[in-house]
């Protein structure tokens, strides 16, 4: 046990380095998790002209500022990564190593949450200074919302693994995987946020897995949901999160039977 | 009339390598589908909170994606695709082939490629526009020829836009990334100007005029134009297009191809 957790800090730390190398790349990549900013002006734009509409402008700074800081840890280049590595035979390196392919692609996407960083507290600290923050910061809610945040990144992690596994069988993964993304645009809530669907639709959504990557955790933080549905929304989840742990590891052990790398 | 039958070759000629891929094509129209869907879902719910957005019914603003969907496509197609190269041909200093020839090379590093199958926006955007036009019966002559006047120019200004930045490439060498940038800064152009706060408007008014994008040939389809506004939006494009011209002739200036 031991000597695994040496393998992967030090699998972690030569990743780390490696990127550091694309650092200004990677930056600007992530620039894209401040998409949800163009939406946030046509919220603040209505709540400013419908009082009526539930919340205030500040409520909606604050609820897409932790849409912005969930987004970024949720980033993660894995998916066009397996894909370029199964179909161009770079998974070969990967299976020759003493340790499961797997925790290569954990610890890329443990060393690319340093680069977020900035993304967290530049984003927190301009809000703080001049909307004021408004989270629920009590430390029973704010346990709630690194239990959710986990599941989330366990959930966005295997999904994204299980999707980058269709290379496999196909070429079409990240086509496919543009599908997801549009959906996402939708249900995720980071472009708008659940609540202001009309009801039935609600209650359609939250039974999805898109909800569970931004939503949960976001409105969590911001305190919007009774502690019934905080219970209810944990239970559906860790289900989806088992559901995709399990299919990551089907579509693995399937594909890797197939896996012949090129040239071979 | 050279430049015309250039044209035409260029296109003939991609439409020859994209046939291989046919099944992309599919791929890419639901693709598209799904994603304008989505976008309209979003607005769906905007509206149900609220009755106009900056002044404009729903209606009105599916007008406005469908502008931002052509564009989109126009961008997807055809500028991507040809200025997305530039950084490569400095890099590997194919450049050299390219001054070489007998033609303008501005044209030619702008129109070689067409990729067809990442149109489908284009016929969505098309699509839109038509089905809110007519949602609002608004069948004008003059706005329509108005409004497809400013999709030219805006078509102009957001080709000058990536011309400008992806020349950079004579200086830095790799800037494609700088793309994703752009992409995003294109997507501010999904909703009317006049949701943001003002030093935004400011800055997507003069300095990435995303409002003479999608904005402003929108209102004009729907018939709020004024002369001011026309003649603002074709100073802006002459600006951004003589800038783009100027550049590339510094840069060229400044271009010793590879490993000299």
């Amino acid at each position: 046990m031991k000597k695994f957790f040496i393998k992967l800090i030090k699998m972690t730390q030569s990743m780390f380095t490696l990127q550091m190398t694309y650092r200004i790349g990677i930056w600007i990549w992530m620039l894209n998790g401040l998409l949800p900013l163009v939406t946030m002006f046509v919220w603040i734009n209505i709540a400013n002209e419908n009082p009526l509409s539930g919340r205030t402008s500040s409520d909606f700074i604050n609820y897409f500022l932790a849409v912005i800081v969930v987004g970024q840890l949720m980033a993660s280049p894995i998916l066009s990564r397996l894909d370029s590595d199964i179909r161009y035979g770079y998974m070969s390196n990967k299976l020759l190593l003493p340790i499961n392919p797997y925790w290569s692609y954990v610890s890329e996407k443990i060393s690319i949450t340093f680069f977020a960083i900035p993304f967290l507290v530049i984003p927190i600290a301009i809000v703080y200074f001049f909307f004021g923050l408004d989270w629920k910061m009590d430390l029973f809610n704010v346990s709630l919302f690194f239990i959710s945040l986990i599941g989330s990144i366990i959930l966005q992690f295997h999904r994204q693994f299980s999707m980058g596994l269709i290379s496999f069988w196909s070429d079409k993964t990240l086509a496919t995987s543009r599908v997801w993304e549009s959906l996402n645009y939708i249900l995720s809530g980071a472009f708008a946020p659940i609540d202001m669907f009309p009801l039935y639709l609600q209650k359609i959504i939250l039974l999805s897995p898109f909800p569970y990557v931004i939503y949960f955790p976001v409105a969590i933080l911001n305190g919007n949901l009774s502690n019934s549905e905080v219970f209810l929304g944990f239970f559906i989840q860790y289900s989806w999160v088992i559901i995709f742990v399990f299919l990551y590891r089907f579509l693995w052990y399937r594909g890797l039977k197939r896996y012949g790398a090129v040239g071979a | 009339m050279m430049y015309f039958n250039l044209i035409y070759v260029f296109i003939k000629n991609s439409i020859q390598e994209e046939l291989e891929y046919r099944f992309d094509f599919f791929m890419n129209f639901f693709n598209a589908v799904i994603s304008s869907l989505a976008s309209l879902a979003v607005i769906y719910v905007m509206f149900q909170n609220a009755n106009e957005i900056g002044g404009w019914t729903f209606t009105e603003v599916v007008v406005l994606i469908g502008i931002f969907r052509l564009i989109r496509g126009i961008v997807d197609s055809i500028i991507i695709p040809n200025l997305g190269q530039l950084s490569e041909h400095v890099r590997q200093g194919t450049m050299d082939f390219i001054l070489l020839k007998p033609i303008n090379a501005q044209f030619y590093v702008s129109l070689r490629r067409c990729r067809v199958w990442d149109a489908s926006n284009i016929l969505i955007g098309f699509f839109l526009v038509f089905v809110g036009l007519f949602k609002l019966k608004l069948f004008l002559l003059f706005s329509f020829i108005l409004g497809s006047f400013l999709i030219v120019l805006s078509i102009i200004i957001i080709y000058s836009i990536w011309f400008i930045i992806m020349s950079l490439a004579f200086w830095f060498i790799d800037v494609r990334n700088l793309q994703t940038i752009l992409n995003m800064l294109m997507e501010f152009g999904q909703f009317p100007l006049s949701v943001y706060p003002s030093g935004l408007r400011f800055l997507f008014s003069f300095i990435f005029p995303i409002a003479f994008i999608t904005t402003i040939p929108a209102s004009a389809l729907i018939g709020n134009f004024s002369i001011h506004l026309l003649g603002l939006a074709g100073l802006i494009a002459l600006i951004f297009f003589i800038s783009s011209v100027a550049i590339w002739r510094m840069a060229l200036r400044n271009y010793s191809s590879a490993s000299s």
